[in-house]
């Protein structure tokens, strides 16, 4: 097991239903303390998603960033059980 | 064939509308929109009973029910002068170009509508005068009908409900 | 001779067969086609019963028929299950060492429901999703219960029948009204999502009818792990419930022979072009319904709408008529509310679910679905659905396909890692 910390894209452009979320989701559950998730999103409800899973999870998100076409969403995990 | 029904709104649990068709004509211009009536409020949660009475015994009987013919004459809906319509072999002819559309439609045919009531709940009902008067045996009706009822039991059947006449 | 075979016999795979007989019934006659059906089961179960006869006590035997019974003329049905799928040679293998050759290959393999997937779920968990056995014994857990904790928790996504984790919640409520005792009884309902449903229309129709019967709902609820002993199931984000009984919705994966044969995604769902149905990178090998990667309900509706869609598309190409059509993405989930009241859950690609108000109607309308689910599996009630459903399938058009084709290979790559 790695203790590098990882920065995994997850490229959920063109998903819908609920998509993006449980995109990322998929990433959190494999993921360990300290990554980096980016995700790519094109569905505009991602960002309030994230934005209140982080929230209420207690992991950080860095930054949301405006691409041409999508979105991405960069969220560090520091809050996991282990 | 299963024994004279007895009216049970409380059957299921839940009040529910009452839908009684009464058919008398035996046509499939007729008998189809019956049956698609009938399966409509079926799905929908109503109690639906089916009286078949006169020619619309046609369609439950098993001689008739898998060949119901198209009114060529007297059919104002069809687009064919009355005259046209009397010459011989007419009927088969509109009956065929029905059937034709019905297929490309895929349109469900007469019994398998009649089989998809029944899996729906509709009751279907005889009708004991014309059956007297034609001398038509229990036997000749195809096994989905109910029962066999006069017209008193067939008026109690639509009470409270909503009766249509084709 | 054309040959076609269909993997698995579900609703989809039954369905698709069917379809085929029918469309080709002239061919088959004449031995210039070939429809086979290639099932692992002998009895062909109506899954959504399983709701019923969980929180209904409804007889398992009500909702199980002979798959044999269900087929038509035409159809070559090969009990046997298929183990493995060689693209390379066309040919499928079965159990028994049987090797099929295909022209046309259509996998209807379904989702598997798997509690073992998450620690402690199969031992401290109950749930509807793997079969009419384990579904009645919560209907008899159910009788025995005397007061406290029910959790419905959903333990994995995607899983078959969006709407089935809310319509349990709606049954359980009602089922403890009905026994006099919903006041000794705690009701919690948790989530993965960011609402109590995943399409935002519909979660503001049920969020507050949970509200009003006391449900109480955790979001964003990413099981971990359940402890059997202890009676408490654990969340990634670090929450953790406590229960009595608990009722969870088992991570789903796909089938074995996928996995197998190569074909599968990380989670054994097969990357599909959600218009044609065709598998991507794969000549005439087409999957529907749970089986795909498709980012739509596991649903029987679906798979019956995209069973249309193949079934066309396969003949189109045995006849070389190649007007290839498309499925829009019509989904139509039924969600019970509870006092004979449902709304549909209804949207396509383009448009997503819309505001629904619980009705009557829309109650019996699913009951009775159930009731000619048997018959409409013949394909002899299509123009029926057709009018209900509205335009589903639509001619391909060329732009549309490659853009899909792309965003279908994406979804597949989509968790790893870029460099």
């Amino acid at each position: 097991m790695s203790t590098v910390e990882q920065h995994k894209v997850v490229d959920s452009r063109g998903s819908f239903c609920p998509g993006p979320i449980t995109d990322l989701f998929k990433a959190y559950r494999s993921a360990q303390l300290g990554d980096i998730i980016e995700l790519l999103a094109t569905d505009p409800a991602a960002k309030a998603d994230v934005t209140a899973w982080a929230q209420k999870s207690g992991n950080e998100l860095l930054d949301i960033i405006d691409e041409q076409g999508y979105m991405r969403i960069l969220v560090k995990v520091t809050k996991k059980r282990s | 064939m299963a024994q004279v029904t007895q009216l049970k709104t409380e059957e299921k649990g839940e009040q529910t509308d009452r839908l009684l068709i009464i058919l008398s004509k035996g046509s499939m211009d007729m008998v189809a929109p019956a049956f698609m009536i009938a399966t409509t409020g079926a799905t929908m949660g109503r109690e639906v009973h089916m009286f078949f009475t006169f020619w619309g015994m046609n369609a439950i009987n098993k001689k008739t029910v898998n060949s119901l013919k198209v009114a060529s004459v007297g059919n104002p809906g069809l687009p064919m002068p009355n005259i046209l319509g009397m010459i011989p072999g007419m009927t088969a002819m509109a009956t065929r170009m029905m059937n034709g559309r019905a297929k490309k439609a895929k349109m469900p045919s007469i019994p398998d509508m009649i089989k998809m009531a029944k899996d729906l709940g509709v009751r279907l009902h005889a009708c004991s005068t014309t059956m007297e008067m034609m001398g038509t045996p229990k036997e000749a009706l195809i096994p989905e009908v109910d029962d066999v009822v006069g017209a008193a039991t067939m008026l109690s059947l639509g009470e409270g409900g909503q009766i249509i006449f084709i | 001779m054309q040959r076609v075979v269909v993997i698995g016999s579900g609703d989809g795979g039954t369905f698709t067969a069917n379809l085929l007989a029918s469309e080709l019934h002239d061919e088959i006659r004449g031995g210039l086609a070939s429809v086979q059906l290639v099932g692992e089961h002998i009895k062909h179960p109506f899954q959504p019963g399983n709701l019923d006869i969980a929180f209904k006590g409804a007889d398992p035997e009500k909702y199980v028929r002979d798959e044999k019974e269900l087929l038509r003329k035409g159809v070559d049905f090969i009990q046997d299950p298929a183990v493995k799928i060689d693209c390379a040679t066309k040919s499928v293998t079965t159990k028994s060492g049987r090797v099929l050759g295909y022209d046309f290959l259509v996998i209807a393999t379904g989702a598997v429901a798997d509690p073992s997937k998450v620690p402690g779920l199969a031992e401290g968990s109950m749930n509807f999703h793997t079969g009419g056995k384990d579904s009645r014994l919560i209907w008899e857990t159910l009788q025995k219960f005397e007061g406290g904790t029910v959790v419905v928790a959903i333990a994995g996504t995607p899983h078959k029948c969006p709407p089935s984790p809310n319509e349990a919640v709606f049954m359980l409520d009602e089922f403890f009204r009905k026994q006099g005792i919903r006041d000794k009884v705690k009701i919690k309902f948790l989530t993965p999502y960011p609402r109590p449903y995943p399409a935002e229309k519909i979660s503001r129709v049920v969020e507050p009818m949970f509200h009003d019967r006391g449900i109480e709902v955790s979001v964003f609820f990413n099981v971990d792990a359940v402890d059997p002993k202890e009676h408490k199931i654990y969340s990634l984000e670090g929450e953790t419930s406590d229960y009595d009984l608990l009722i969870a919705v088992p991570p789903h994966h796909g089938a074995d022979v996928v996995i197998n044969s190569g074909l599968g995604d990380q989670d054994g769902y097969v990357p599909t072009n959600r218009g044609t149905m065709q598998v991507v990178g794969q000549e005439g090998v087409y999957c529907i319904g749970d089986a795909t990667n498709i980012p739509v309900s596991k649903s029987g509706v679906v798979a019956h709408l995209q069973s249309v869609v193949v079934a066309h598309n396969i003949v189109a190409e045995i006849e070389k008529s190649h007007d290839l059509v498309e499925y829009n993405g019509r989904i139509n989930c039924p969600m019970e509310v509870g006092r004979h009241k449902a709304i549909f859950v209804s949207a396509t690609y383009a448009s997503p679910p819309v505001d629904q108000t619980p009705s009557t109607v829309k109650y019996y309308m699913k009951r009775s679905f159930a009731m000619i689910y048997w018959r409409a599996l013949n394909g002899s009630l299509e123009m029926i659905f057709d009018v209900f459903f509205g335009k589903t399938r639509f001619p391909l058009s060329k732009e549309s396909e490659s853009e899909r084709q792309v965003i279908t290979v994406k979804a597949a790559e989509g968790g790893k890692a870029d460099a």
